[in-house]
């Protein structure tokens, strides 16, 4: 167990620090945001938020690898569990999502955004 | 020992055990029964919960000392005045939903029961919302909240706008809320701790103190985010009048009232720490610390009052007048947080109970209308004041109340939302009579708020007006005498509470007397 930890870098002396982490995390944040915004098809939206939420759960990791949770109490899993839960809650709004998209392509014939627009001002 | 401890936990979510097992019932009613008696019987099931749920409030444990609220299942679920009273809103907007969704002609198509279990999980993960005391139990709560709404919205599938709606409401909604989670992450790495109460005392502190002030307001701004998308605060809310146009009406009333309520409930779960902190106001003086969230929430209030009410000038359908209406509520309410104190908070605590009924009651009608005329712009409804007398002086009721004329409850709560803003303005004064460019700011807050409910005048009377002057043959309108019931249940409260003191004290003072004479009458 302990070489395994080694191998994985537990030791305080660590290859990659928390900077690495929060700047991939960050990066997963912006090009999640971009797909969003620059994305036109409901489908590739949906990819972006997945890629945002797990921009949030590599930080939530991150932080609790290099920081703890010393408040929360010395053993606290604040974020493992933190990421679980996203991950959970991501599968049920994808299949959400993916129910509310199917039941529009059955009304309009099309899951791009621009073409569902009905009402108007 | 440990089963006394684990009992005691419970009982302080004892409302939320309720309304979890009438989601049960409701289910398992739907399945064995056939489509009309289910449609009856679920209604009456889920009503039946929400009360049982209200009267369950009584017996959580009395909150004894405001300042250290009772915590449970280890500093996860809080019991405070402010959940008690986001809960009662919850829980009266559950029922009346579910009663206005039985009469609605736009659900008869579909099977009730997922329906009311979906609306029963909304109101249940809104209640938990309201007590969260851990980040955890927090986005679990909002995102609950958020599906069953998205899917409340697109519950009329075969037909095109509510599929349009939810799809609108979905996909912003999901931004926003992950936008909202990564800035969560950073306020776990700022604070290192996912109970709410101490981070975010830790981060106002590091506000104060100016360490890592950016990354401390991005976060700050990325959390709020995603609770401006529920309360339709300004740059947050193009999804509003889409969805509360395209969504069947019961659904729009459900998500002006109770959704928006739960929004407001997450944004002071997060403030109220701050708000209350001792520690905090040591370091400067009271009125200057967290400078940047007075501005902030003050714009904001501001922006969203004024574009709300402008915009609902134009609009020539029901729906989305009352969406609009609704954005310039959230605006009148941040203006509480703009104050950033507790008797503020109290404030907009009596303004959203008051928003329930009026909002309620305004909705209410027009379903009603909708139902009768089968379309919702205001033109359809000309000349419908003759045809129901009675539903149309609730309709004016509720309206007058919006507006915030004096007769109504609408009033006193506006009066007293806008007196807490000029008493931060006085107190900012400092006793001396030079008006101070802090004191300046606030009465300018309480101007806006003044000329905007001004505007709104013009739009509720226009709606009003078209359906007692103009005249249209052929015109269908009429209700049950219990249909007229629940308008008349909306309604009165709106007259009887137009005394502020019964108002402030149902917020402070009438609660805590109240609940131990339910809980020894239920006893």
């Amino acid at each position: 167990m302990k070489d395994f930890l080694q191998l994985m870098g537990s030791t305080t002396a660590t290859p990659v620090g928390l900077e690495a982490y929060l700047i991939v995390a960050a990066a997963l944040f912006v090009l999640g945001l971009t797909a969003c915004i620059a994305r036109r098809n409901a489908i590739g939206i949906l990819i972006g938020i997945e890629l945002m939420l797990n921009a949030a759960v590599l930080n939530f990791m991150a932080f609790w690898r290099f920081q703890g949770s010393p408040l929360d109490g010395p053993a606290a899993l604040a974020g493992p569990v933190m990421g679980i839960f996203i991950i959970v809650l991501a599968a049920c709004e994808a299949a959400v999502a993916l129910a509310v998209l199917l039941n529009l392509y059955f009304n309009f014939g099309t899951v791009e955004v621009d073409m569902v627009h009905e009402m108007k001002e | 020992m440990m089963l006394a401890d684990l009992l005691h936990n419970c009982a302080a979510c004892l409302s939320e055990g309720v309304l979890a097992l009438t989601i049960i019932a409701v289910l398992i009613a739907d399945m064995l029964l056939p489509f009309n008696t289910s449609r009856g019987v679920c209604t009456v099931l889920g009503v039946f919960g929400a009360c049982a749920a209200l009267l369950a409030l009584a017996y959580a444990p009395p909150v004894t000392d405001p300042a250290a609220p009772e915590m449970f299942f280890s500093g996860v679920f809080i019991s405070d005045r402010l959940s008690l009273i986001f809960k009662i809103i919850f829980y009266l907007g559950a029922i009346f939903t579910l009663l206005f969704s039985e009469r609605s002609s736009e659900l008869s198509r579909y099977r009730f029961g997922e329906y009311s279990a979906l609306v029963l999980g909304a109101v249940l993960s809104a209640s938990f919302l309201a007590s969260a005391n851990n980040f955890v139990l927090f986005l679990l709560a909002f995102e609950t909240l958020s599906l069953c709404c998205y899917v409340l919205a697109a519950y009329d599938k075969h037909a095109r706008l509510p599929g349009e709606a939810a799809l609108k409401y979905l996909l912003y909604g999901a931004v926003a809320s992950s936008i909202m989670l990564f800035g969560l992450s950073y306020i776990y790495g700022l604070t290192q701790t996912l109970s709410i109460d101490r981070s975010m005392v830790s981060l106002a502190e590091q506000a104060v103190l100016g360490t890592g002030t950016l990354v401390v307001y991005l976060s700050m701004l990325l959390v709020l985010t995603g609770i401006g998308f529920k309360i339709a605060m300004f740059p947050f809310h193009f999804w509003c009048p889409d969805v509360y146009q395209g969504a069947p009406t019961p659904v729009a009333a459900f998500l002006s009232v109770v959704s928006k309520a739960a929004g407001f409930a997450a944004l002071l779960r997060l403030a109220a720490p701050v708000i209350s902190a001792p520690q905090l106001a040591a370091y400067t003086s009271p009125v200057d610390r967290l400078q940047a969230m007075h501005l902030l929430f003050g714009l904001a209030a501001c922006i969203t009052m004024t574009y709300g009410n402008l915009a609902a000038l134009r609009q020539t359908n029901a729906k989305r007048l009352l969406a609009y209406s609704s954005i310039a509520h959230a605006g009148y309410l941040l203006l509480g947080l703009a104050v950033f104190r507790s008797d503020a908070v109290e404030a907009m605590l009596a303004y959203l109970i008051i928003y329930t009924l009026m909002n309620l009651g305004a909705f209410w009608v027009v379903i009603l209308l909708v139902r009768e005329t089968g379309s919702s712009e205001i033109d359809s409804f000309a000349g419908a004041a003759f045809k129901s007398p009675l539903l149309f002086a609730v309709l004016f009721l509720c309206l007058i109340s919006l507006t915030g004329l004096p007769p109504t409850a609408g009033f006193a709560a506006k009066f007293l939302l806008f007196k807490s803003v000029i008493a931060a303005g006085i107190d900012a004064m400092g006793g001396g009579a030079r008006i101070s460019l802090n004191a300046a700011y606030y009465f300018a807050l309480a101007l806006a708020g003044v000329l905007n409910s001004a505007v709104s005048l013009f739009y509720y009377m226009k709606f009003a007006r078209k359906m007692v002057f103009e005249k249209q043959p052929n015109l269908q309108f009429a209700c049950t005498r219990l249909e007229a019931m629940y308008a008349l249940a909306l309604g009165l409260p709106l007259l009887l509470l137009l005394d502020f003191d019964p108002l402030l004290d149902l917020v402070s003072g009438v609660l805590n007397p109240v609940l131990p004479t339910m809980l020894t009458l239920l006893k």
